[in-house]
């Protein structure tokens, strides 16, 4: 009887987890990232703004992550690259201060006046990374997370994001200079 | 400090720790000292929220947070309202100067309640603040739970049985998605 009942249980719930989503949001449906309200995160409201996540004590992906996207403003006409601006948000707030940000930006002769580096505490963080599809988790000391790089226009919506660092480069790049 | 959360609706949990059932080598959450609601949000409560916070109403809201279904099925007033996205309920919580419960908290809430233990039923889900980290690790545990159910139905008992379940489900959600066996509650530190 127990086990019949957890069967049907079972049936219950794989229903469920493997019902349909709904439509993704449609991209340049006149949504703004803006609307969430994150702290300094409209600094840039007005230019083009490529918008990603990281955390500064990361090894490999986010050294990459910063390479890529100067890359992408290599290929870029430069009055193109004027316009731009770049935005790069921690999601460890407790070791990526603004002292640890600045000495990031000097290793990686970040061009400060057009890239901004900025932490979020937990709630605002996640609420940036639901909008940009990136999943993070802290295991121990480290944080496994999604490497997306997102393109918004003047008004805060996406244009359009691109998964991993490889595609970044591309996707990014041929929208910014057709 | 327990009778301010009874008055405020709330419980005093914690301090203690959490480790998902399906990363039994990772090093458990410490989880701090909170207060949770005790109750999940009703829908009363939602449309007092709604009617003092517009843009969170059905129509108004952008399509950024919260799929076609938000607030499409009006149950009862003290029903626990569904059919809410991970933004409104973030929204709500913020009005109340709080915040929704961490994974971790929110799983340590359920072991808590009592009589029913509700770590045994697999359909009730609630947002956490950090569902987004309930993801795929890189050995595939999660993804292959996601695909098949298979891992929950090797669950030795009906809780952690629930448990697997409530992983799957989190890792498929996207944060404006709503469904209508999905609620929330708030919680907050203690104050110090």
């Amino acid at each position: 009887m127990k086990m019949k009942k957890l069967i049907i249980l079972l049936f219950v719930a794989c229903q469920r987890v493997s019902a349909p989503p709904p439509p993704r949001a449609a991209v340049g449906t006149g949504d703004s990232i803006y609307a969430l309200d994150l702290p300094g995160l409209d600094a840039y409201r007005g230019h083009p703004v490529i918008i990603s996540m990281f955390y500064g004590r990361c090894p490999s992906a986010c050294p990459m992550l910063v390479s890529t996207i100067q890359w992408i403003e290599d290929r870029i006409p430069a009055k193109t690259r004027d316009d731009l601006r770049v935005l790069l948000v921690s999601f460890d707030a407790e070791h990526d201060t603004p002292a640890a940000l600045d000495e990031m930006a000097a290793r990686h002769e970040i061009d400060r006046a057009r890239w901004r580096l900025t932490s979020l505490p937990e709630d605002d963080a996640r609420a940036l990374a639901n909008v940009l599809g990136i999943h993070y988790r802290r295991i121990g000391d480290q944080f496994q997370h999604d490497v997306v790089v997102t393109l918004l226009d003047a008004d805060g919506r996406i244009v359009t994001s691109a998964r991993g660092t490889h595609d970044a480069l591309d996707v990014i790049s041929r929208k910014l200079a057709p | 400090m327990g009778w301010i959360a009874w008055l405020l609706g709330m419980a005093l949990l914690g301090p203690g720790t959490y480790r998902p059932v399906n990363a039994p080598d990772e090093p458990p959450t410490a989880v701090a000292a909170f207060l949770i609601d005790r109750a999940p949000v009703t829908n009363a409560e939602f449309a007092r929220f709604v009617a003092a916070h517009p843009v969170w109403a059905r129509g108004a809201v952008p399509v950024l947070f919260a799929d076609e279904a938000y607030l499409s099925t009006p149950g009862e007033a003290d029903a626990p309202v569904t059919h809410i996205s991970w933004y409104a309920a973030r929204a709500y919580c913020q009005a109340r100067s709080e915040r929704l419960p961490s994974e971790a908290e929110w799983e340590l809430a359920l072991a808590a309640s009592a009589p029913f233990d509700r770590r045994r039923d697999p359909t009730w889900q609630e947002w956490v603040r950090d569902f987004s980290a309930t993801m795929a690790p890189a050995d595939g545990r999660v993804a292959n739970l996601e695909g098949t159910c298979g891992a929950g139905a090797g669950a030795k008992d009906p809780s952690e049985y629930a448990a697997y379940m409530r992983i799957a489900f989190r890792s498929s959600l996207e944060a404006r998605f709503t469904t209508g066996n999905l609620g929330f509650r708030c919680a907050m530190d203690v104050p110090r």
